[in-house]
C-alpha cells in the first residue's frame, strides 16, 4: 500500500469516528429540547389553573386535561408510549386553550427545535 | 340519458375562481378566489344571474373557500391568510364581524354543521379546528384536532349530525365527533384507499354515505378509468342522488347511481361528460340545494358557469 492511501484510509477511519461520535447522543439534547417545551406548557398551565379559579367552566376543563396528559407524559425511556404522539397531543391541546383564553403564547423555541 | 346545458357564463377578469357556494334557498351563489373578494350573485329581473355584491377588505391573500350557514344569515370564508372570516348582513350591508384566528398558515376549508352552531376549519398547518357559535359574533374554540400528518384539503360536516369528516394530502379521509366524557373532539374513523392526496369529500342527502375524490384519478366505489387527471372536487346531489366531478383536464363529469344497485355497495354509471367544460382545471362543482339539476362550476380563468341537467 503507497503511503498515500494508507492517508486516506486513516482519513476515512477519522472521519467515521467523528461520525459515530455525533450521531451518538442526539437523544439526549432531543429529549433536553421535548423537556424544556413540555416544561414551558406545564408551567403555563399550572399557573392559570392557580390563578383563573373563576374561568369559564370549559377553559378549566380544557386547562385540566391537559394538565393530565403532561403528568402522564413519561419522564423516562419508556419503550411502550408513543411520545411523538403523546407530544402531538399535548400541542393540541395547548393550541386550544391559547384560542380559548384569546392569547398567543405559542413555545417561543419552537423554530429552534430540530424535530 | 341526461345531458348538461351551459345556462350562462359569469365572468369577471378576476383571476382563479376556487370555489362556490350556494344559498340554502339556492337564489344565491357566492363565489371567491385569487383577487381576495367574496362575490354574491343573483338573477336580475330578466333572470339572468349578475353580479350584486363584492365583498372586499376581509382577507389578505387567497380565498380559498366560502360556505352559507344553514340558516342563511352568514358566510364564512376561509383565506391562505390564516383567518376564517364570518360575514352577516345584520346592518344592512355584508360586513365581516368575526374573524377567526389560531391555524398557522393558510386555511383551505370551512363548513357549517347542520344547526349552525358548529364550524369546522382546516390548514395547510395540518390540524382541524371545531369553533362553536358562542355568543353573538363570539366565536369559542372547541377542538384542535392532530389527527392529519399532512396538509389537510376540505372539512365538511354530516348533513344531519354533528359528525365532521376531513380529507387530507396524507391520501386518508377522517372522522370526528364530539367526545362528551371530557368535552373534547376525538377523530373516530380513518378511511384508507386513495393511493394519493384526497380533495374533495361529499356526503350524499341522508349522509349514509360519503363520496371522496383524489389525485389517483378515482372517487366513491371506486369509478377508476373515467378522469384524466386530478380531481379536485365532488358534489352529491341531495335531490337527485347524482354525483359531479369536477376534473383538471377541464371537463365534468356526472354519475347516477345504478338502478337495483346494493347501498352497501353500490355502482354508479357515467351519466354523462362534458368536455373541455372549462378552458382550465375545474376547481369546483356545486349543485344547488333546491333547484334539481342546477349546477355551478368554477376554473383557473376567472369563469363560473351554470348549468342545468336535461333529461
Amino acid at each position: 500500500m503507497s503511503s498515500n492511501g494508507k492517508d486516506e484510509v486513516e482519513r476515512d477511519i477519522n472521519e467515521g469516528l467523528r461520525r459515530e461520535i455525533r450521531s451518538l447522543p442526539p437523544g439526549i439534547p432531543g429529549g433536553a429540547e421535548l423537556g424544556a417545551e413540555l416544561g414551558y406548557y406545564a408551567g403555563v398551565t399550572e399557573s392559570y389553573l392557580r390563578h383563573l379559579s373563576d374561568k369559564p367552566e370549559k377553559l378549566i376543563k380544557s386547562l385540566e386535561n391537559l394538565k393530565k396528559l403532561l403528568d402522564a407524559f413519561p419522564t423516562h425511556n419508556a419503550e411502550d408510549v408513543d411520545i411523538i404522539e403523546e407530544a402531538s397531543k399535548i400541542r393540541a391541546k395547548f393550541k386550544k386553550i391559547c384560542a380559548q383564553l384569546k392569547i398567543d403564547a405559542a413555545y417561543p423555541e419552537t423554530d429552534n427545535l430540530s424535530f | 340519458m341526461g345531458k348538461l346545458e351551459l345556462v350562462q357564463t359569469l365572468k369577471k377578469d378576476i383571476g382563479r375562481v376556487w370555489n362556490l357556494s350556494w344559498h340554502p334557498k339556492g337564489e344565491v351563489l357566492a363565489s371567491c378566489g385569487e383577487d381576495k373578494v367574496i362575490r354574491i350573485w343573483a338573477k336580475d329581473l330578466t333572470g339572468k344571474w349578475t353580479n350584486k355584491v363584492v365583498l372586499t377588505d376581509g382577507h389578505k391573500r387567497t380565498i380559498r373557500q366560502v360556505a352559507w350557514s344553514p340558516c342563511g344569515n352568514y358566510l364564512a370564508s376561509a383565506s391562505f391568510d390564516a383567518t376564517t372570516c364570518i360575514w352577516d348582513k345584520k346592518s344592512g350591508e355584508f360586513e365581516c364581524n368575526a374573524t377567526l384566528e389560531g391555524h398557522e398558515n393558510e386555511v383551505k376549508s370551512v363548513a357549517w354543521s347542520k344547526s349552525g352552531q358548529l364550524l369546522a376549519t382546516c390548514s395547510r398547518d395540518k390540524s382541524v379546528w371545531v369553533w362553536e357559535v358562542a355568543d353573538e359574533d363570539e366565536y369559542d374554540c372547541a377542538a384542535v384536532l392532530n389527527a392529519h400528518s399532512q396538509d389537510v384539503k376540505k372539512v365538511i360536516f354530516h348533513p344531519e349530525r354533528d359528525l365532521l369528516a376531513s380529507a387530507s394530502y396524507d391520501n386518508t379521509v377522517k372522522l370526528f365527533r364530539d367526545d362528551p366524557s371530557d368535552g373534547d373532539w376525538v377523530c373516530c374513523g380513518t378511511l384508507s384507499g386513495h393511493e394519493s392526496t384526497v380533495w374533495g369529500i361529499s356526503f350524499d342527502g341522508n349522509g349514509k354515505r360519503l363520496a371522496s375524490c383524489s389525485d389517483d384519478q378515482t372517487c366513491v366505489c371506486t369509478l377508476a378509468g373515467y378522469h384524466g387527471r386530478t380531481i379536485y372536487d365532488i358534489s352529491w346531489c341531495p335531490n337527485t342522488g347524482l354525483i359531479a366531478t369536477a376534473c383538471g383536464d377541464d371537463a365534468i363529469r356526472m354519475f347516477k347511481e345504478d338502478e337495483g344497485s346494493d347501498p352497501n355497495s353500490p355502482s354508479f354509471s357515467l351519466l354523462c361528460a362534458v368536455d373541455r367544460a372549462h378552458n382550465q382545471d375545474v376547481n369546483c362543482v356545486a349543485w344547488n340545494p333546491v333547484v334539481s339539476g342546477l349546477l355551478a362550476s368554477c376554473t383557473d380563468d376567472g369563469e363560473i358557469k351554470i348549468w342545468t341537467l336535461k333529461e
